[in-house]
């Protein structure tokens, strides 16, 4: 028991890091998203190829192989640039290049959200919009971005709740998130299964916590345009 | 920057035992996964047991609100904490690493698949319900011959997304240093020191297994639709 009280303020920060790694993460992600679903709907063919194959390899690659291409393979391009730029060496920071990993794969499932709701939204009242004299920005910011948003909240979610048990993985490359504490808790204590088990809890909670405070969301909502 | 593929080829058949590895992991813990999901789906539509139907709720609940990462983590490292797991017979299977990650994947297929199992009898039409009742069919024979066949058309698009997750999932092996692809290229890597050449192989090849699990369960969808 006094173990755990002793490794509970590295928990805590672990939590934390974890916590800011995924909310970044989720920024970009959706930024990406965003953006490719836009390209993936371009009308020019070599943006929708593009886009379409970012989204293809993504879906393709397991999360943990793809963090160790950008963090092994990325720096070597760091060492080749900071050689020819003859700066110092340095490292690439966990921190960094699980922000990018995880940024990089959930764009590409947030992509896939944004499409569908964007293809859900109904052509009928962009037009009723229209008609009524509304700009195409007042279209843009009063009919077509909310009703999306609403539209890929359940599949936004989704995307959250993989993100955050995703960035579990981190751990391996040296993040010092609260899978990381447990490892050397355990090292050192020979309690691993307390720790671990202690972590889970926590994933569990952030997870119920999400699931529940989304609910509130969609319930007050409540997609009463779809009535 | 200059590829070179000459290594991967030399130590092609290492590459290969990986692959064949990580083909195991997927088709030992997907099959098992299916049976025990099937299972406990049943158990919930019946609704009859419901301290059972409880713990199936709780194993779903915490196998599907945590990082499989942490489950592995749990088994493999977690279960030798205790001297009685370590006294009994069961450490014989416990104590290898490829077992423990099979049980880990095993739960957390288990876990996904009975919802989406359970969501595919739920969806089922209520007058299709009443109509088996009324035909006289018992519980399970009405379950096997009429509502089951109609639940595999409908999930399949969801199973096929599970069963590349839980593909994709095996990479985690790797931490647990069980040799199978993710690891072999992490061997290679640390070896010859070439991240991009490494990692890209074993990505092409977690892509190409990938998407022939997508083609193949859409084609089975589409000839189950036809009928």
């Amino acid at each position: 028991m006094s173990s755990i009280i002793e490794y509970l303020p590295a928990l805590g920060s672990g939590l934390i890091v974890s916590l800011n790694v995924a909310l970044l993460s989720l920024l970009f992600a959706s930024i990406i998203g965003f953006l490719v679903a836009i390209a993936k709907l371009s009308k020019v063919k070599i943006i929708r190829f593009i886009a379409t194959s970012y989204t293809v390899m993504v879906r393709g690659v397991p999360d943990l192989v793809m963090m160790f291409l950008i963090f092994y393979g990325g720096q070597i391009i760091v060492n080749n640039i900071t050689l020819y730029l003859g700066l110092d060496y340095f490292d690439i920071d966990a921190f960094y290049a699980g922000v990018f990993t995880l940024s990089f794969i959930f764009g590409a499932f947030m992509a896939e959200t944004f499409r569908a709701s964007i293809l859900a939204l109904d052509k009928q009242q962009l037009e009723t919009a229209y008609a009524f004299g509304m700009t195409k920005t007042q279209v843009k910011f009063r009919i077509l971005i909310p009703q999306m948003l609403l539209h890929a909240l359940p599949s936004f979610t989704n995307n959250w709740l993989v993100l955050i048990k995703s960035t579990a993985i981190l751990s391996i490359i040296g993040l010092h998130d609260m899978i990381f504490v447990s490892n050397l808790a355990s090292r050192s204590t020979h309690q691993p299964f307390i720790f671990y088990f202690l972590v889970s809890l926590a994933y569990l909670l952030i997870t119920w916590l999400s699931i529940k405070s989304i609910r509130k969301i969609e319930d007050h909502y409540n997609m009463s345009h779809q009535v | 920057m200059i590829f070179d593929f000459k290594v991967i080829f030399e130590n092609f058949d290492f590459y290969l035992s990986g692959m064949l590895m990580t083909l195991l992991l997927t088709v030992t813990s997907l099959l098992i996964g299916l049976f025990i999901a099937l299972i406990f789906a049943i158990i919930k539509y019946q609704n009859k047991h419901k301290i059972t139907i409880k713990i199936i709720n709780t194993i779903v609940f915490y196998f599907r609100g945590t990082p499989c990462l942490l489950q592995i983590y749990l088994i493999y490292y977690g279960l030798a904490q205790f001297q009685f797991v370590k006294d009994s017979f069961l450490w014989l299977a416990l104590e290898n690493a490829v077992f423990c990650v099979m049980l880990a994947l095993t739960l957390n297929t288990a876990s996904y698949t009975t919802e989406i199992i359970y969501g595919g009898i739920k969806a089922t039409p209520k007058t299709q319900i009443e109509a088996v009742q009324a035909f006289g069919f018992s519980f399970f024979s009405g379950l096997l011959h009429i509502i089951l066949p109609g639940v595999i058309r409908r999930i399949i698009p969801f199973y096929a997304n599970e069963s590349v997750f839980l593909m994709q999932a095996t990479a985690l092996a790797s931490t647990i240093t069980v040799v199978e692809l993710t690891q072999v290229a992490r061997i290679i890597n640390s070896r010859f020191f070439i991240p991009f050449e490494a990692f890209l192989f074993a990505a092409l090849f977690y892509m190409l297994i990938s998407y022939v699990i997508f083609y193949s369960l859409s084609l089975l969808e589409r000839k189950l639709n036809k009928i």
